[in-house]
């Protein structure tokens, strides 16, 4: 809980897998083998059924945007530096919410709703990863 | 009729105590913890060696949390207790330290509870936590993106505002409101009235809150002391029972929340009122968690004061104001008097300040219930007391 040194994620062994698909331009989400519904952020055991393993599956790089907020003021250095930056929770077309951000595209078009598209960035210094821009 | 999941005043809260501090530099969290059990032992009429029950969250840095920080404290404090508690579910943790409280006491597992809190939120050395959760396991898909906990508030007040056309001004008129009856309580961490305007221009800080739609960040503490009604009545004072209560817990990362548009209080005050066999019509006086301008939004229309999308409306219309349908935080809130870091303690206490007639801020005419509703973390848990009776 103390200050965070970094903000780089500290990957395990089944995380490491979705990090390296990012590495290659691919996101990924998890399916169920048994009843098809997916899930994110990935876990070693299907939510709700820890007796089933899922499967990793990718997406379509399609979304819609639940809710965002535009963070003018952080405290962390490693963000107090980017700001303003556009933090985003978007519903991909496969079904799960995802924590984002929204780059290359004016704020003032951003709204609810709105249809987007993945692409990647390096949002921290030699650390990608995946965010939306307008579709 | 009430549902029996829960013992309705079969226990009362019969002493409380608010630490007058707000900033604090150089004081230890646990220095505030003994003089607030002092000073609610006193309220109640009661020694230390009366205490046989201990609750208390401490695991934040601010809290000079570490390991077994239930441990640490009793031992500072010199309690033994028979039952002991730390469920943490951010700042409704006191919440439910008191609705277990009570169970305990009913299942005689001990007799009288004292349960503490303390931070120093604004002036201990130690850092805060920036970010809700840390960068390994499920916060690797969030903490990266920078989501801190306004951030997540923001996220809500984004989504609720585009779905049910909430203005910014609405939003601003409960900071508005808090600090009419901050004005009027001699501790209160901030005082001077506040427009609107003042709120909408003061610096944005995570879209669409600004500074004055936040909490203020104290050094503080507060203490209570639960007994059983039986008991309750040998105190020096009495203390008005406890009548409902629910808990409910949602999510630890933001993009786990199915809806950002209500809370778990729908959950956790449905079991209160249920419990104690009463509906939102019964209250007239409110304490609710007031992290942000936003939790209260959400808050009104989960624990069902306001019908859903219309809350922005009813806090226009005077509804939180004195006279209207549901003062609230009538002390002047988190967003105006005193937040450490878990404003569910205090919350609790001008619950009971109100329903003895020493509210610190808006004293209402003999109110015969008030409740309480504590949100914990980035609208993660909530807790719901329903206080009552002498």
């Amino acid at each position: 809980m103390f200050e965070m040194s970094s903000v780089l994620p500290l990957h395990n062994g089944l995380t490491e897998a979705w990090f390296d698909a990012v590495a290659r331009d691919q996101l990924l989400i998890q399916r169920d083998p048994e009843t098809g519904r997916v899930q994110m952020y990935p876990r070693a055991r299907v939510l709700g059924a820890p007796q089933r393993e899922p499967e990793w599956v990718p997406t379509s790089g399609r979304g819609v945007l639940y809710s965002f907020t535009v963070v003018h003021r952080s405290v962390h250095r490693e963000f107090s530096s980017l700001t303003p930056f556009v933090i985003a929770l978007v519903d991909l077309d496969e079904g799960p919410r995802i924590t984002s951000w929204i780059v290359d595209t004016p704020l003032e078009n951003i709204r609810c709703d709105m249809k987007l598209r993945l692409v990647f960035r390096e949002i921290h210094s030699g650390f990608k990863m995946p965010c939306f821009a307008e579709a | 009729m009430a549902k029996e999941y829960f013992p309705s005043g079969s226990a009362a809260i019969v002493g409380a105590f608010e630490s007058p501090r707000r900033k604090a530099p150089g004081i230890h969290p646990y220095q505030i913890h003994a003089e607030v059990i002092a000073e609610a032992l006193a309220d109640a009429g009661l020694d230390l060696s009366d205490v046989d029950g201990f609750a208390t969250a401490a695991s934040f840095p601010s809290e000079a949390g570490w390991q077994l920080n239930v441990v640490e404290i009793a031992e500072y404090v010199g309690i033994k207790p028979s039952w002991v508690c730390s469920t943490d579910i951010g700042g409704a943790a006191p919440l439910s330290h008191v609705g277990n409280a009570v169970a305990a006491i009913h299942a005689g597992l001990c007799e009288t509870v004292v349960i503490s809190y303390a931070s120093s939120g604004r002036s201990w050395p130690l850092p805060a936590s920036d970010f809700n959760t840390g960068q390994t396991g499920p916060g690797e898909f969030e903490v990266p993106y920078g989501v801190s906990t306004i951030s997540a508030y923001a996220l809500a007040a984004t989504r609720y505002m585009h779905q049910y056309g909430l203005r910014s001004e609405e939003l601003a008129e409960i900071a508005v409101q808090a600090r009419r009856y901050a004005h009027l309580n001699p501790q209160a961490m901030y005082r001077d009235i506040i427009t609107v305007d003042d709120v909408l221009s003061s610096p944005m800080i995570s879209s669409p809150l600004r500074k004055l739609d936040c909490c203020v960040v104290s050094d503080s503490g507060g203490a209570i002391v639960v007994t059983s009604r039986d008991r309750a009545s040998d105190t020096r004072r009495g203390g008005p029972s406890i009548l409902g209560f629910g808990e409910a817990i949602s999510h630890g990362q933001m993009n786990q929340m199915s809806d950002l548009t209500t809370t778990c209080a729908e959950f956790s005050g449905r079991r209160a009122f249920e419990s104690a066999g009463l509906t939102p019509g019964d209250i007239k006086v409110a304490q609710i968690y007031d992290s942000f301008t936003i939790t209260v939004a959400l808050s009104l229309e989960a624990l069902g004061f306001v019908p859903k999308g219309e809350v922005g409306g009813f806090i226009a219309g005077g509804g939180i104001a004195a006279g209207g349908r549901l003062p609230i935080n009538t002390d002047g809130g988190g967003l105006s008097s005193n937040h450490a870091g878990r404003r569910g303690m205090f919350a609790i206490i001008e619950a009971v300040r109100q329903l003895r007639g020493e509210s610190h801020g808006l004293q209402l005419s003999d109110p015969e219930l008030c409740l309480v509703n504590g949100t914990g973390g980035w609208l993660s848990a909530t807790s719901t007391l329903i206080l009552g009776g002498k």
